[in-house]
């Protein structure tokens, strides 16, 4: 069974459709890769399958998380599965981390929502999250502010938060975006090691196909808010059948260095 | 030289641990030298947050000066930055969605240098030919910017830096707010200017593929020190120094999708 059924997900703003029937699964453990350019839908799919759309937004069509329907749950049914059953990591790390409060406890309370563990349980594991996601001296780092933080420091602290419930499912939008290219790689494969050794399944948001073919195992291209190719991700990229994944295959070609390249 | 930097330095100072203490400072800038030639093909300053590249491009063009060492304009130190300067050197800036005023039109945009630097010569009609020759339509000078994309915010940016007719066009980030097929394109008209102009461009970016197709020469940035300099082709074929090669190897790559390759 899926752990995320998404049907006929629609997403409408003012009269307009900005998501036209997305369907899309995400199996327990599995990798997809959410690709499109700036518009076309993508962070909007992920974020009102989990009931995080803006409120002005019209949403219709049905998500099902374990087999349970979710689309139209009101918040307070929602938020215990939010952390719980679905971690989101978001593209600024400034902006998702509360400014006022100490990382150590930002990890902390999602650890204690789920598992109802004491205080002092919770920040030790808060402690040992923030040391999985390589950041170092972890029990200094825990009484440390957001602003005190590099940003991928942040980041780290970004994603030990969205693991801190020990979710089924962690969504990554656009997590690097902001990030230094050496950065960039190192987040990348923290994000490659912790949903593997966890069986996490992983929906990854991105503009860039390089970065999404690093994590992603399948992936699927999004063009003014409707799916057109979806595959394995070695497949898609060898053989891409639709307009909008050979111009994206085209526009990485005309604009990214490749070494063999420059050294021929 | 148009431009000649001799060890750059630039230092902030840092906010005091103590209230007594001494005033400690982060080295921005240590002992930076460059020159910017006439149509030498294009300078790539590549660098991670923290490299001083924003410092270098601020110096660069007059918009701070610097701690230690000298900033030349054709053989002139520069003091503070006059008309001379500011027709030479422009600049195309990051985010088209925060550079340009929303509450003027396109024409006033572009215009705007050639009035605030008493550029001779009939300023609508050379409003005209900039729009014409970033690729935009002639009737784009009566709208606001809210009325177009990043890409063609980007153009119109490029459109009042190259008004005043500069023979150095920096470039900050210019393609980094922008999609990916949308950098294609503004990357190739940044490519078309600067060699119809015979444009000097200097290109301050984190993404290598702009510079190894816009920049004969590449200068990486390391900790506020230019740690390597070279022929752009040279450098990121065969990289000498540890951090450039650290940095090539971080760029995300596709891989290799020939037919029995994985």
């Amino acid at each position: 069974m899926s752990l995320l059924e998404i049907t006929d997900l629609t997403v409408r703003f003012a009269g307009r459709t900005v998501v036209d029937r997305v369907s899309l699964s995400v199996a327990p453990g599995d990798r997809l890769g959410l690709i499109g350019s700036s518009g076309s839908g993508k962070s909007l799919t992920a974020l009102a399958a989990i009931g995080l759309a803006p409120d002005d937004a019209e949403v219709s069509g049905s998500v099902r998380l374990d087999g349970r329907e979710i689309l139209g749950l009101p918040d307070r049914e929602l938020a215990p599965l939010r952390g719980a059953r679905v971690g989101v990591v978001f593209q600024e790390p400034q902006t998702a981390l509360d400014p006022l409060m100490r990382v150590g406890r930002q990890v902390a309370g999602p650890v204690r929502r789920r598992t109802g563990v004491s205080r002092t349980t919770a920040a030790a594991r808060a402690v040992a999250l923030l040391s999985a996601v390589g950041l170092p001296e972890p029990e200094h780092l825990a009484r440390a502010y957001p602003h005190q933080l590099s940003g991928g420091q942040r980041q780290r602290v970004g994603i030990a938060v969205a693991l801190a419930g020990d979710p089924a499912l962690l969504i990554a939008d656009e997590p690097t975006t902001a990030l230094d290219v050496t950065v960039q790689a190192e987040i990348l494969g923290l994000l490659d090691r912790l949903v593997a050794e966890r069986g996490t399944a992983l929906l990854f948001i991105s503009h860039d196909l390089a970065v999404l073919a690093r994590v992603a195992r399948r992936i699927a291209v999004l063009a003014e808010g409707v799916v057109r190719e979806e595959g394995e991700v070695a497949q898609v990229l060898r053989e891409p059948a639709d307009p909008a994944t050979k111009s994206l295959l085209a526009a990485y070609r005309a604009s990214a260095w490749e070494p063999q390249e420059a050294r021929q | 030289m148009i431009l000649s930097a001799r060890d750059l330095e630039r230092r902030y100072p840092l906010p005091r641990t103590r209230l007594l203490g001494p005033r400690r400072y982060r080295e921005a800038l240590r002992g930076v030298s460059l020159d910017i030639g006439e149509g030498d093909g294009g300078t790539g300053i590549v660098g991670e947050s923290g490299s001083g590249k924003s410092t270098l491009v601020r110096l660069l063009l007059a918009l701070d000066r610097p701690d230690g060492g000298t900033l030349s304009h054709r053989g002139t130190p520069v003091v503070k930055a006059g008309r001379d300067f500011r027709r030479d050197v422009q600049v195309v800036l990051q985010d088209p969605f925060a550079s340009l005023d929303p509450r003027m039109r396109v024409g006033d945009i572009v215009a705007e240098p050639l009035e605030c630097l008493d550029v001779p010569g009939d300023h609508r009609a050379r409003v005209r030919e900039l729009l014409a020759a970033v690729g935009l339509a002639p009737g784009a000078v009566d709208r606001h910017p809210h009325q177009f994309s990043g890409g063609q915010r980007q153009r119109i940016a490029i459109a009042r830096a190259l008004a005043p007719g500069p023979r150095v066009l920096v470039g900050d980030e210019p393609l980094s707010a922008l999609d990916v097929a949308v950098r294609v394109q503004v990357m190739d008209l940044l490519r078309g200017l600067a060699n119809e102009l015979g444009l000097s461009l200097v290109l301050v970016s984190h993404d290598i593929g702009a510079v190894a197709r816009l920049c004969r020469r590449v200068v990486v940035l390391h900790e506020g020190r230019i740690v390597e300099c070279g022929d752009t082709a040279e450098v990121l074929g065969a990289p000498r120094d540890p951090y450039t090669r650290r940095l090539l190897a971080a760029v995300p790559r596709l891989p290799a999708a020939g037919p029995g390759e994985e």
